[in-house]
């Protein structure tokens, strides 16, 4: 029997609930990094079973811990409103510069125009593989679902035809379930068939987060089963480390898979590590890229694009400069139309 | 004693383990060397297959659940997809070919992909509704948002060339050091409020 610490009644050992105040009985002792507010999500007190219709005093003691773990309501209104000569100052020139933007560009533009000069990163990836010599061992890993394909393959087509060209041993991975799927689709929608000799070594998917990759970091041939053809190809020895890459890409649409990339394999190993990222991810990652844990950080359809005028070989990302235009158009015309309805607005109270 | 308690032999054992593999595995990260090394090696492995089973058994657990109300529509069309995904992804192949690649193609893929693609039209209906330009910080989300779809429309950018330094430098100058501080703060603030806590506790 255990007694009750708010009413003293006695109930049995294994009751979660006390049968006479309903309140929690067993309160688990606070974890490491628990009720850090908005860093970790929060640890809620599991209770066996359910609350039994009609008893208000379980149900007052739930809405009590509910109010009790709510946040306080703000005490003031937010200050700072510009009112109506803001909304003039600012927002009517922006949509007048909008426009006459627009306006300009759709007069200017042809579709001759030379691309933008490629970023910083765009340049270091396209260097690192234009490089590698024909024996060099290259592993690609697959982090992002089909949720992000249509921007992920973008991404990572122009990549596979300038590593297919260099002829290099490629070699798939992956911490996503569908990641090895997401890789077949990627080579299977490149214009040209891989032929068998170059066809990729799969190591599949690899459960276990972190630790998986520290056991991919340990020895790469082990953590798979493979084919005698893919050990062949691989030419790796059983217990020899990830140093025998020489290059590393990941094709990330998830902050943590890249984090930890770079945590377990690009901090410790020297082997270059590539990331070509979703534009929704490449902002987080960019101070690793700074730091040079990432080598050459590549983000969202831009950086497609001017891999592949890079490259001198129009892909799927040139082809689709029409739609992206038209896409950002729409965009673009929803955003004036905000704006203008914004302007109309009596200001907030 | 209550029977969900396990015996105290088990709990030991499960402790030693932990503080056996928990130790070697750190000692491995920060002296990758020979007998570390020897010793990590089978550990990690395990930890992979471990991983595996407990996927394996998440997805039974998650079966099980909604076998026992299959009734509900939504508890029989997991069962529907579960079934139809685990029976494909056995045939010969896999999800890269035959009918495994029919099902990823033409119903994972495009069903995944709709529910991403109806986010930026979400977020565009709340910036007509909620968008209120008499405040600065929406002035400078508007503005924020019309350079960098600016930066990243093709016909912009082949225009003026200029833009596509702007987004570099946005993401260098700006992006980066915004989101390093956020990073270090973060840091330091769960290191605080851990040494709070400690504090608070043994006092």
């Amino acid at each position: 029997m255990s007694s009750c610490r708010y009413c003293g009644a006695e109930n049995a050992d294994d009751a979660t609930l006390c049968a006479q105040c309903g309140r929690v009985l067993t309160v688990p002792p606070p974890q490491v990094l628990a009720q850090i507010q908005g860093v970790l999500p929060a640890e809620p007190v599991i209770l066996s079973g359910r609350l039994p219709p009609g008893d208000e005093a379980l149900w007052q003691a739930l809405v009590t811990a509910v109010a009790a773990s709510s946040p306080p309501p703000p005490s003031s209104p937010s200050p700072a409103t510009g009112g109506p000569a803001m909304r003039i100052g600012l927002g009517l020139p922006m949509v007048v510069v909008i426009l006459i933007t627009a306006v300009l560009t759709a007069a200017g533009w042809r579709s001759d125009l030379s691309p933008a000069p490629p970023r910083p990163g765009v340049a270091a990836a396209y260097h690192l593989i234009a490089v590698l010599p024909s024996t060099a061992r290259v592993l690609l890993a697959w982090d992002y679902d089909p949720t992000t394909q249509g921007e992920m393959q973008l991404l990572a087509q122009p990549l596979l035809r300038h590593l297919l060209s260099r002829r290099v041993v490629l070699v798939n991975v992956s911490l996503r379930p569908l990641g090895p799927a997401m890789a077949a689709a990627a080579f299977a929608g490149l214009e040209t068939a891989v032929p068998l000799a170059q066809a990729p070594v799969d190591l599949g998917f690899l459960p276990g987060e972190s630790a998986a990759l520290q056991a991919l970091a340990l020895a790469p041939a082990g953590v798979a089963p493979l084919s005698p053809a893919a050990r062949d190809r691989l030419a790796l020895a059983g217990d020899e480390p990830i140093t025998a890459f020489d290059l590393i890409i990941e094709f990330s649409a998830e902050t943590a898979t890249s984090r930890q990339w770079v945590e377990q394999i690009a901090a410790r190993q020297p082997v270059p590590l590539i990331v070509a990222a979703s534009g929704a991810v490449a902002p987080a990652l960019e101070p690793y890229a700074q730091t040079g844990q990432i080598v050459a950080l590549l983000s969202g359809y831009p950086d497609a694009l001017a891999y592949e005028a890079l490259l001198g070989i129009p892909g799927t990302a040139t082809e689709r400069q029409m739609a992206q235009n038209a896409v950002h158009l729409l965009v673009l015309a929803v955003v004036i139309a905000a704006l203008i309805r914004s302007l109309r607005r009596r200001p907030s109270p | 004693m209550s029977s969900a308690v396990p015996p105290l032999f088990l709990r030991r054992l499960s402790v030693a383990l932990a503080v056996w593999t928990g130790g070697v595995v750190l000692l491995h990260y920060f002296w990758p060397i020979g007998p570390v090394r020897e010793a990590a090696q089978p550990v990690l492995r395990t930890v992979v297959l471990l991983s595996g089973m407990v996927l394996v058994l998440a997805a039974v657990r998650g079966v099980m659940h909604h076998g026992r109300r299959w009734r509900r529509p939504e508890s029989a069309a997991f069962l529907v997809g579960a079934g139809l995904s685990l029976g494909t992804g056995l045939l010969p192949g896999g999800y890269e070919a035959g009918p495994g690649w029919w099902v990823y193609a033409w119903l994972l893929r495009p069903g995944w992909a709709a529910l991403l693609a109806l986010v930026p039209l979400f977020l565009l209906a709340a910036l007509y509704r909620r968008l209120r330009m008499d405040e600065p910080a929406a002035f400078l989300f508007a503005a924020g948002l019309v350079l960098m779809l600016w930066a990243q429309t093709p016909a912009m950018v082949a225009t003026w060339p200029w833009l596509a330094g702007l987004r570099h430098s946005l993401l260098s100058w700006l992006v980066a050091p915004v989101l390093r501080g956020v990073l270090i703060g973060l840091s330091l603030g769960v290191v605080w409020r851990l040494l709070a806590q400690r504090g608070g506790h043994s006092g």
